[in-house]
C-alpha cells in the first residue's frame, strides 16, 4: 500500500450503500428536516439500524473496525452530499464519544457509549461536546467553568456556548478546571467530565436559531452546580494528557466535518453543472459560456482537492498521529471554500438560485455555518510558527 | 487498494535522495545561477558526479536499473509517483534545477511512448550518466501556443528525407539540447490527423538556434528559439515510424496530449517546491522577527498568511499525487492532470507573492530568494498550458456527455 487514491473493495460497498440512503431517504425530504429543525424519528431508527449513528467506533461499541476514520470521512461525505442539515443532525454519541474514546477508561467507554446502542432507545440518544464558552475558542487559562470535588463527585459550575445538541444530549461531555489543580501548564489544570443524563442543574437556554443548518440545533449551556460522579471524570489528570486527548477529539471532528462539506459542495456543484447542461442562454447551453465552464471547472477542483486533504487528515488519525495540524488544514480549506463552491453554485443557477425552488441556497447557507458554529477556533499560525512543522 | 499516503522505501528514497541533493548542490547555488543565466559549475560538476545524466527524475528513482524484473516492473508502476516526489524536491532547492538536470527531458515521455524499440535505444541512448546533455521538446509557435492543433510548422517527404519547415518558440535548452522532439503538421488544412512528430538532431542541415530569451524568471534555464529551413531529417527520425501514424487517427496530437498527462502534474508539483521554499522562508521569517511582536496585529495577519500558504500547498500536492496515481494505474487522468496544473498554477503565484509581502522591504531585494521565487513561479500558470487552458480541459471533461 502506497500514496493511493481508492477505498478498497468492501468500503466502496459501504459507500454505496450509503450514498444510496442519502440520495432516497435523505435528499428528498432536505426542505421537511430544515423546516422541523430536526430529523423524524423513524429516520434516526433508520440510521441508527444502518449503523449510521455510531460510526467511527469501535466494535465493542457498537460501531465496525472494518470503519476506521477515514471509511467514516467517507459515509459522512455521501449523508451529507443527500443532505447536510441530516449529516450533522445524526443521532449518537458524535463528538462526545470521541472524547470518551481518546481519555476515557474502557469501563467508561461501555458506560457511558453503550446506551447508544441500546436496542430499546438507542436510536435517540445524543452526545454533546461542550468545550467553549466564548466566540474566540479556548483559551487554557481563560476556563471559567469550574470543577469543585466534593466527597465522591464534582461539582461543575459554569457556562458554556456553542454546543449541539444541548438542549436533548443524554451524555455531555464538559471542559471544565479543576480548582485545586496548580499544575504549571494551564492545560493540565483542565479536565474533561461525562454528564450523564439531565442531572439537576444541567439547564439548556432555548436553541439558537442559525444561518443554516436549522436541524442541528445549537445552544447555550448552563451548569450550576452540576454534580458529577468522580468515576466520571475522563482521564488521569497526567501531564499533557488533556491537551492530547483534545486535539485528538477536535481533530475527529474537524474532519469528519471537514468531510461533510466535501459532501456539501460536491451536491452544490454537481446539481449546478446538471442545471448548466439544461437552461439555455443566448443559444446555447450554459455550460458553453466559458465564463461559466472557467468557474465550474474551479468547483470540480476545488471538491476534488477538498476531498484528498480530507483523506489524508484521516489517515493521518487512523495511523495514531493526533492529526492536529492535518485535520484543521482539510477543515478551514473546506470550510473556505465550500463558501466559495456552494455560493458559485447559486450563481451559475442565478436569480433561481436564490429561491427556495432549488435547494443551492440552504447548501450556501448551511456550508457557511457549518465552517463556524462550534466555536472551536485554534490558531493555526501561531501553531505553525512554534512547531517547525 | 486503499486510501493510503504512506510512501514506499522506493518513494522515500526518491524523495530524501532528491532533497539530499536540492539541499546539497541546488540550494546553495539558486541565486549564483540566476545571475549566471546558466547552471551553476558546482551543480553540473554534481550531476556528472552523480550520475545523473539519463534523466533528472528517472536517475534519482533509479528507474531502469536494479537486476530483478519484478522489482523493475513494480518501480514502474510507481513511476509517476516517484518522479513527482524527486521533482518536488528538486523544484524547492531551485525550479531550474529541474530543467537543468541532464536527459531528455519533456521529449523523453513521447520518445518513450511513441518511439519504436531502435528511436528509444538510439535517442535515449545518448544520455550518459556521467555526461551533462539534453533532449529538448518543440511544439509551441508564435502563432499556435496552447491550440497546439494549429501549429504551421510543415513537412514532406523527399525520399527517404523528411524537410521540415517553420519556427518553434519557447524550448527548453532548444540550443544545447543533442536532439528536439518536433511537431509538424503534413498540411494545416488536415488538422489533427495531419500532425507527426520528428526527433531533429543537433547540427541537422536547416536547423538552427537564432535567439536564446531573456526571461522575468527561471533565468538560469535555457529558453530558445529553434528554426527549421528546408530542413533535412533521415525518415528514421519520424517517431513511431508511419505505421504509428496509419493507426492512430488523431496522429501526432495524441502524441502530445499523452505527454501532457503526465508532464502536467510534474510541473504543477514543482510549482509545490517552488510554494514550499516561499512558505519556509516566510514562516521562518516571521519566527525570527516577531518573537517579541507577538501582541501585534501585523504578527497575526502575518501568522493566518503561513496558514493559509500551507492549506493551500498541501492540497495542491495532494491533487498531483492523486493525478499521478492514476497515471501509475493506467487510468485515464486528463482532468486531474489539469486540475493539479490548474490549482498549483494559481496556488503558487498566491503563496509566493505573499511569501514576499511577509518579508516587506527586504523582501522584493535581489539578494533574497523569496524575490526569485516571486519571478521564477509565473511561467507555472503559463507553460504546459496555461491556467486557462487546464480550465478549458477540464470543464471539456465535465460536460463531454452532456
Amino acid at each position: 500500500m502506497s500514496l493511493s487514491f481508492e477505498p478498497d473493495e468492501d468500503l466502496q460497498a459501504i459507500v454505496e450503500a450509503v450514498r444510496g440512503f442519502a440520495e432516497g431517504r435523505l435528499r428528498p425530504r432536505l426542505r421537511d428536516f430544515e423546516a422541523a429543525g430536526g430529523l423524524p424519528d423513524e429516520l434516526m431508527q433508520e440510521c441508527f439500524e444502518l449503523g449510521l449513528t455510531t460510526l467511527a467506533l469501535p466494535e465493542a461499541l457498537g460501531g465496525s473496525d472494518l470503519l476506521d476514520i477515514r471509511a467514516a470521512a467517507l459515509c459522512s461525505e455521501e449523508l451529507a452530499w443527500g443532505d447536510l442539515g441530516a449529516a450533522v443532525a445524526m443521532p449518537g454519541p458524535r463528538s462526545a464519544g470521541f472524547a470518551a474514546l481518546e481519555l476515557g477508561t474502557p469501563e467508561q467507554q461501555a458506560r457511558l457509549l453503550g446506551p447508544f446502542t441500546d436496542a430499546g432507545d438507542g436510536w435517540r440518544r445524543r452526545g454533546a461536546l461542550a468545550l467553549v464558552e466564548g466566540p474566540f475558542g479556548i483559551d487554557p487559562g481563560a476556563v471559567e467553568t469550574t470543577a469543585r470535588r466534593e466527597g465522591d463527585a464534582w461539582v461543575l459550575r459554569g457556562a458554556k456556548r456553542y454546543v449541539q445538541a444541548a438542549e436533548a444530549a443524554d451524555l455531555t461531555v464538559v471542559l471544565a478546571r479543576d480548582e485545586a489543580s496548580r499544575a504549571p501548564d494551564p492545560w493540565d489544570r483542565l479536565g474533561l467530565f461525562a454528564v450523564v443524563g439531565r442531572p439537576d442543574g444541567l439547564v439548556a437556554a432555548p436553541r439558537s436559531k442559525t444561518m443554516g443548518l436549522h436541524t442541528a440545533r445549537w445552544g447555550a449551556l448552563e451548569l450550576k452546580d452540576v454534580r458529577v460522579p468522580a468515576a466520571d471524570r475522563l482521564g488521569a489528570g497526567a501531564p499533557g494528557e488533556l491537551l492530547r486527548a483534545l486535539r485528538r477529539t477536535v481533530a475527529r471532528k474537524k474532519v469528519l466535518d471537514a468531510a461533510r462539506l466535501v459532501g456539501c459542495t460536491r451536491a452544490a456543484s454537481e446539481y449546478a453543472f446538471k442545471y448548466a447542461t439544461e437552461r439555455e442562454a443566448f443559444g446555447v447551453k450554459l455550460f458553453e459560456h466559458q465564463a461559466l465552464a472557467f468557474m465550474m471547472a474551479d468547483m470540480a477542483t476545488h471538491v476534488d482537492g477538498l476531498r484528498a486533504l480530507v483523506w489524508h487528515a484521516a489517515w493521518s488519525l487512523d495511523r495514531g498521529e493526533d492529526g492536529w495540524v492535518e485535520c484543521r488544514r482539510a477543515h478551514d480549506l473546506a470550510a473556505d471554500l465550500a463558501v466559495q463552491v456552494t455560493s458559485d453554485a447559486v450563481q451559475v443557477l442565478g436569480g433561481h438560485g436564490y429561491l427556495w425552488d432549488h435547494p443551492v441556497e440552504k447548501w450556501m447557507r448551511d456550508a457557511r455555518t457549518l465552517g463556524l458554529v462550534d466555536g472551536l477556533f485554534f490558531d493555526e499560525g501561531a501553531d505553525l510558527l512554534a512547531l517547525g512543522k | 487498494m486503499a486510501i493510503d499516503f504512506e510512501l514506499t522505501g522506493k518513494m522515500k528514497q526518491a524523495r530524501d535522495l532528491a532533497h539530499m541533493f536540492a539541499e546539497q548542490f541546488v540550494r546553495p547555488y539558486a541565486l549564483e545561477a540566476d545571475e549566471l543565466e546558466g547552471p551553476h559549475p558546482r551543480f553540473v560538476e554534481a550531476c556528472k558526479q552523480f550520475g545523473l545524466g539519463t534523466g533528472h527524475a528517472g536517475a534519482m528513482v533509479g528507474a531502469g536499473k536494479g537486476k530483478d524484473p519484478a522489482e523493475g516492473e513494480k518501480r514502474a508502476k510507481e513511476q509517476n509517483r516517484l518522479m513527482l516526489l524527486a521533482s518536488e524536491e528538486l523544484a524547492w532547492g531551485d525550479a531550474t534545477a529541474a530543467l537543468n538536470m541532464p536527459g531528455p527531458g519533456l521529449g523523453g515521455p513521447p520518445v518513450q511512448f511513441t518511439g519504436t524499440p531502435e528511436q528509444r535505444a538510439r535517442f535515449l541512448g545518448v544520455f550518459k550518466p556521467d555526461e551533462y546533455r539534453f533532449g529538448a521538446y518543440a511544439l509551441t509557435e508564435p502563432g499556435a501556443g496552447s491550440d497546439a492543433k494549429n501549429i504551421r510548422t510543415t513537412c514532406r517527404k523527399d525520399g527517404d528525407h523528411w524537410v521540415l519547415n517553420g519556427t518553434k518558440i519557447y524550448i527548453t535548452n532548444g540550443k544545447k539540447a543533442e536532439w528536439t522532439v518536433v511537431f509538424a503538421t503534413l498540411d494545416p488544412a488536415m488538422g489533427r490527423a495531419g500532425h507527426r512528430t520528428f526527433v531533429v538532431e543537433k547540427g541537422a542541415p536547416g536547423f538552427s538556434v537564432p535567439k536564446v530569451e531573456k526571461k522575468m524568471g527561471l533565468k538560469a534555464s535555457e529558453t530558445a528559439e529553434q528554426v527549421f529551413e528546408e530542413c533535412r531529417v533521415p525518415a528514421d527520425n519520424l517517431l513511431g515510424g508511419e505505421a504509428h501514424y496509419e493507426q492512430a487517427g488523431k496522429g501526432g496530437f495524441k502524441t502530445a496530449m499523452k505527454t501532457f498527462d503526465a508532464t502536467r502534474p510534474l510541473v504543477a508539483v514543482m510549482a509545490v517546491g517552488i510554494a514550499r521554499a516561499a512558505y519556509e522562508i516566510a514562516r521562518d521569517w516571521v519566527r525570527e522577527h516577531y518573537a517579541l511582536a507577538q501582541h501585534t496585529a501585523r504578527y497575526h495577519r502575518l501568522a493566518e498568511a503561513v496558514a493559509q500558504m500551507e492549506r493551500e500547498i498541501h492540497m495542491a500536492r495532494l491533487l498531483c499525487w492523486k493525478a499521478a496515481y492514476l497515471l501509475d494505474m493506467e487510468r485515464p487522468n486528463a482532468k486531474e492532470s489539469s486540475m493539479s496544473k490548474a490549482y498549483a498554477g494559481g496556488m503558487v503565484q498566491r503563496v509566493t507573492a505573499k511569501a514576499v509581502e511577509v518579508l516587506g522591504p527586504e523582501g522584493v531585494l535581489q539578494h533574497r530568494l523569496v524575490e526569485k521565487l516571486y519571478r521564477d513561479q509565473k511561467v507555472y500558470d503559463i507553460f504546459e498550458g496555461t491556467g486557462q487552458i487546464q480550465r478549458l480541459v477540464i470543464s471539456r471533461r465535465l460536460f463531454e456527455r452532456a
